[in-house]
């Protein structure tokens, strides 16, 4: 055990201040009570606009859950047509839009909000924060995806679902062989799913860089922690690709602008390369989560600390890096270079390296320990069985004369569910059951667990372990039906059984579920014996004080921790500003640095989450008036929602314990907000740096030249860019002086940024290059639009703080705001110069 | 930044190494420069790489015994981070190498 005084400081505080914890004497009366008026549950209704993290996690965790079984429910129609050969029980256009969604639902509507949602759930506590930084923005990602969600899921009632497959290749998906709105619901519909998993991945960012509990170091910093980092970092790298993607196949299938269009100079192949970009990545987006689930569980179940931490942490660490490194391998068969085949193929070999340090880490711990066979015990091994299984095929499939034969079969479809199961579905129960007695008052029934496991471990290999079979018999993926005679009968049968043990199996636990899960009051306690802070004991304001943490396991290592945390003992015991707050730390060694107040409930970001779903789904009903006024509201909401934000309060400082005084306002590096501006604008700057590679890749597939305009006007276009950012760094710089100038330079940046797009859009117009000539034509005017939408919301953020300004809200007290948009102005002017720019500099060499 | 920095260096120079051997076939196929230039260019990256994951692996090795354990921590992920860069490296070089 390490005492967190010693060492540097990362951020000047006095360490020795640590020694004053835990305080001795009684705390004030009232102060519990204080907290529990602050942090009060929802009423009647209000439980719609509830934003605490104890409400919106469960929802989230419970709505994910719903979408498993709605995709659930399909795969068992799906095994039920394909029991039998030259089955009837679906429609051949019924079965391609049930595989479809199958697919769609299961990746976007479970996988990634079910991790993202046990995130939002399970952090502050771990963390020891009352709350992460933007509950309204975890909110609002919650509602988005479920509202829009549930419609694209209705989708399927009126047999307008997708039918490309869940991941939509062109030209199976051009208007001229998918030609009705199918395709348009996938391509649109998921918008809502990319900006939840963002906004969501932005606050798990924030939250486990900048609210962990004071000495929380990176090496006391809980394991699961560490998987939500590296998971919501690759959110943020990986997402923007299929952002981009769906947005140029929209274009292509709204305005026939050809980006896919072999005829025209685009390229199918651009669209796999965008979407596994994204698509493979999202494999371990979806595993890294649940290893951190895992690793936290294991060592509970087996009463021993995890063999290896430190390794581990590498290993989600290395993960995230080479996941970026293998998306050609969904590619091996469409003819890339033979060396380009071979380096995929070596990275995606490689990508097993860090996939087994955590394996032997977890076989090790469970080695050392004394395991308990429970069911969240059952679930690990299990899991840990399925994945090494999925993850030997994997190998298999990495070397590419093997790819060859096993591409598009159904040994592909067995590798991925042993790999998304194992990897993913059972940590996931694993959890559910673990973490269960945290929220519920009753945990699950370990006698129906132990059914739910044995039914689902059964039926998974029944399930999938025939279609290993079948695939290398020549079965290929997403066919309706096949003909008898081929000894295809025997494995496809104990496939369809398989899946209905599977399904029994959830059943179960669906059944403990109504049976015993009782959440939103108070909880079961720590039936496991868990080691982290989320079994200490809390409210819906989480624990009574904020603790500061010594050990990697403090609930095993530090004495009285649970008693002196409830006693108040620690940071923050009550609420010196008399509001929903919580400390704000260092992001290495987690030291104090402020008090960052926190929202109260309101409807705003309901309201912006139901307008910006309906944006999307009105988009897709070609209900062009209607999605835009559904816009237009979204923004004003999310306008109100932030009109309340940087006030500073009238205590400058206040103690949080033992003497601490601390500043309850914060603004540039030190603060949240400036933190998840600059994610969101790596978000941007990944969109851009993919439509550069799209911009390169179908300037090299070009059989013609390619010309772009370069004059005066280039020179002039770069000038008022860079003027721009000289402007948006001087309003910052002047807030002290003279407020009237600070909204002065705002709003000439602005208004720069947008005379540069302007005359640079005019000029390529000049050119006659129109966006359905050709695939130069398209792709400079969907960078062009690209730059155009952050114009737009340039513009929106410079009337917003005109807006303040004219109600007095901006001044040198409250810097936030200003610095904000100027840093968002700047980077739409450093994005100006790169659309000015790649154009200009591909188009002068000669493809 | 600079503990993130030094804690990921080695498997940013592991990516960065990536992004130039599936950059250079990608130039071999659209004919940019005689395929000699790009051999000689993927052994020099990647012994410049190599040397580069070595160089941050030894650097992170010798921090990795100061006294301060959180510090201790995070340079003893950075020098097994960068060793495995190094592996990876040669892993993903070769198929260039002996094409």
């Amino acid at each position: 055990m390490s005492v967190p005084s010693e060492g540097r400081s990362e951020t000047g505080f006095d360490r020795s201040i640590y020694d004053r914890f835990p305080t001795k004497g009684r705390r004030p009366k009232g102060e519990v009570e204080a907290l529990e008026a602050i942090w009060c549950g929802p009423k009647g209704w209000q439980w719609i606009t509830a934003i605490n993290n104890n409400f919106i996690g469960v929802y989230y965790v419970g709505a994910a859950m719903l979408f498993f079984v709605l995709a659930g429910v399909l795969a068992l129609l799906m095994r039920a047509q394909l029991a039998l050969p030259l089955n009837g029980v679906l429609p051949q256009e019924t079965y391609n839009q049930i595989f479809t969604m199958h697919g769609t639902v299961m990746m976007f509507l479970f996988a990634v909000p079910a991790v993202e949602a046990l995130g939002v759930l399970l952090l502050p506590q771990m963390l020891g924060a009352r709350d992460l930084p933007f509950p309204r923005l975890s909110a609002y990602a919650f509602w988005a995806y479920l509202i829009g969600g549930l419609a694209f899921f209705c989708s399927l009632f009126f047999g307008l679902a997708p039918n490309g497959g869940w991941f939509m290749y062109p030209p199976l998906t051009s208007t001229t062989y998918s030609p009705g709105i199918n395709a348009d619901f996938w391509l649109l519909g998921i918008g809502f799913i990319e900006i939840s998993a963002i906004a969501g991945a932005i606050e798990i960012i924030v939250g486990v860089l900048k609210t962990r509990a004071p000495g929380m170091g990176l090496d006391k910093m809980p394991i699961f922690a560490w998987a939500m980092l590296v998971f919501a970092g690759m959110i943020v790298i990986a997402f923007p690709s299929v952002i981009l993607a769906t947005t140029l196949l929209e274009l292509e299938r709204a305005l026939n602008w050809p980006f896919f269009d072999a005829t025209r100079g685009g390229d199918p192949m651009l669209w796999q390369h965008l979407f596994w970009f994204f698509g493979h990545p999202e494999v371990y987006i979806i595993f890294l989560p649940a290893a951190g689930a895992m690793s936290t569980l294991i060592p509970a179940v087996a009463r021993a600390p995890l063999v290896g931490h430190w390794m581990v942490v590498l290993a989600f660490l290395a993960t995230g890096f080479i996941s970026f490194g293998v998306w050609a391998h969904h590619m091996f068969t469409t003819g890339l270079p033979g060396t380009s085949v071979g380096v995929f193929s070596a990275a995606s070999m490689a990508v097993s390296l860090p996939a087994g340090v955590q394996v032997f880490a977890w076989i090790a711990t469970v080695a050392s320990g004394k395991m308990r066979f429970n069911t969240p015990g059952l679930f690990v091994l299990g899991s840990l069985l399925i994945f090494v299984m999925g993850g030997l095929t994997g190998v298999m499939a990495a070397m590419v004369p093997f790819d060859w034969q096993a591409h598009d079969t159904y040994f592909i479809v067995a590798h991925l569910h042993y790999v998304l199961i194992g990897g993913m579905v059972f940590p996931l129960f694993a959890a559910i059951y673990y973490w269960t007695p945290m929220v519920s008052s009753r945990p699950l029934s370990e006698r129906l667990g132990r059914w739910t496991f044995g039914l689902m471990f059964a039926g998974m290999h029944l399930a999938f372990l025939p279609m290993h079979l079948s695939g290398l018999m020549g079965m290929p993926r997403r066919v309706w039906t096949y003909a008898p005679g081929r000894d295809l009968e025997l494995p496809n049968l104990i496939s369809s059984i398989g899946a209905f043990v599977f399904a029994a199996g959830v059943l179960v636990w669906i059944i403990d579920m109504v049976r015993n899960f009782r959440p939103f009051g108070s909880d079961a306690g720590n039936v496991y014996d868990g080691p982290g802070l989320e079994w200490l004991p809390a409210e819906l304001y989480s624990t009574r004080s904020i603790p500061l943490v010594t050990s990697l396991y403090p609930l095993w290592d530090q004495k009285n921790l649970a008693r002196d945390v409830k006693a108040g003992r620690y940071f923050l015991p009550g609420a010196p500003t008399g509001g929903r707050e919580t400390l704000v730390t260092s992001p290495v060694e987690a030291e104090p640095q402020h008090l960052l107040p926190m929202p109260k409930p309101s409807g705003w970001h309901v309201w912006a989450a139901v307008f910006t779903a309906g944006f999307f789904l009105l988009l897709t009903v070609q209900a062009y008036a209607a999605s835009v006024l559904s816009g237009a509201l979204a923004v004003y909401c999310v306008i109100r929602w932030c009109w309340f934000l940087d006030h500073p309060l009238p205590q400058n400082d206040v103690d949080v314990g033992a003497g601490l005084m601390l500043r309850t306002y914060a603004s540039g590096p030190s603060s949240t907000g400036w933190w998840a501006m600059v994610i969101t604008l790596v978000v941007a700057g990944m969109v851009l740096a993919m439509s550069v590679f799209s911009y390169v890749f179908l300037w090299s597939r070009s059989t013609a030249p390619w010309t772009a305009p370069i004059g005066i006007e280039t020179a002039v276009v770069a000038g008022m860019n860079l003027v721009a950012v000289l402007l948006a760094w001087l309003a910052s710089r002047v807030l002290g002086r003279s407020p009237r100038l600070t909204v002065l330079f705002t709003t000439a940046a602005g208004l720069f940024v947008a005379a540069a797009w302007a005359l640079d859009l005019k000029t390529w117009q000049g050119t006659g290059l129109a966006p359905d000539l050709n695939a130069q034509g398209a792709i400079v005017h969907a960078m062009q639009a690209w730059q155009g939408f952050f114009v737009a919301v340039g513009a929106i953020m410079a009337g917003y703080v005109v807006l303040r300004w004219l109600f007095g809200y901006v001044g040198p007290d409250r810097p936030a705001t200003i610095q904000l948009v100027g840093l968002f102005l700047a980077y739409v002017a450093f994005q100006g110069l790169v659309t000015l720019g790649a154009p200009r500099l591909f188009a002068a060499v000669a493809a | 930044m600079s503990a993130w920095r030094a804690l990921l260096a080695g498997l940013s120079v592991w990516l960065l190494h990536f992004a130039i051997v599936y950059l250079l076939p990608s130039l071999d196929a659209i004919g940019a420069l005689p395929p000699r230039v790009l051999d000689i260019a993927h052994v020099a990256v990647t012994l410049a790489c190599l040397a580069a994951a070595a160089g941050v692996a030894l650097a992170a090795w010798r921090r990795a015994k100061d006294g301060d354990p959180g510090a201790a921590f995070r340079h003893r992920v950075a020098a097994l981070g960068a060793a495995l860069a190094g592996v990876a490296i040669v892993w993903q070089a070769a198929p260039a190498l002996f094409n």
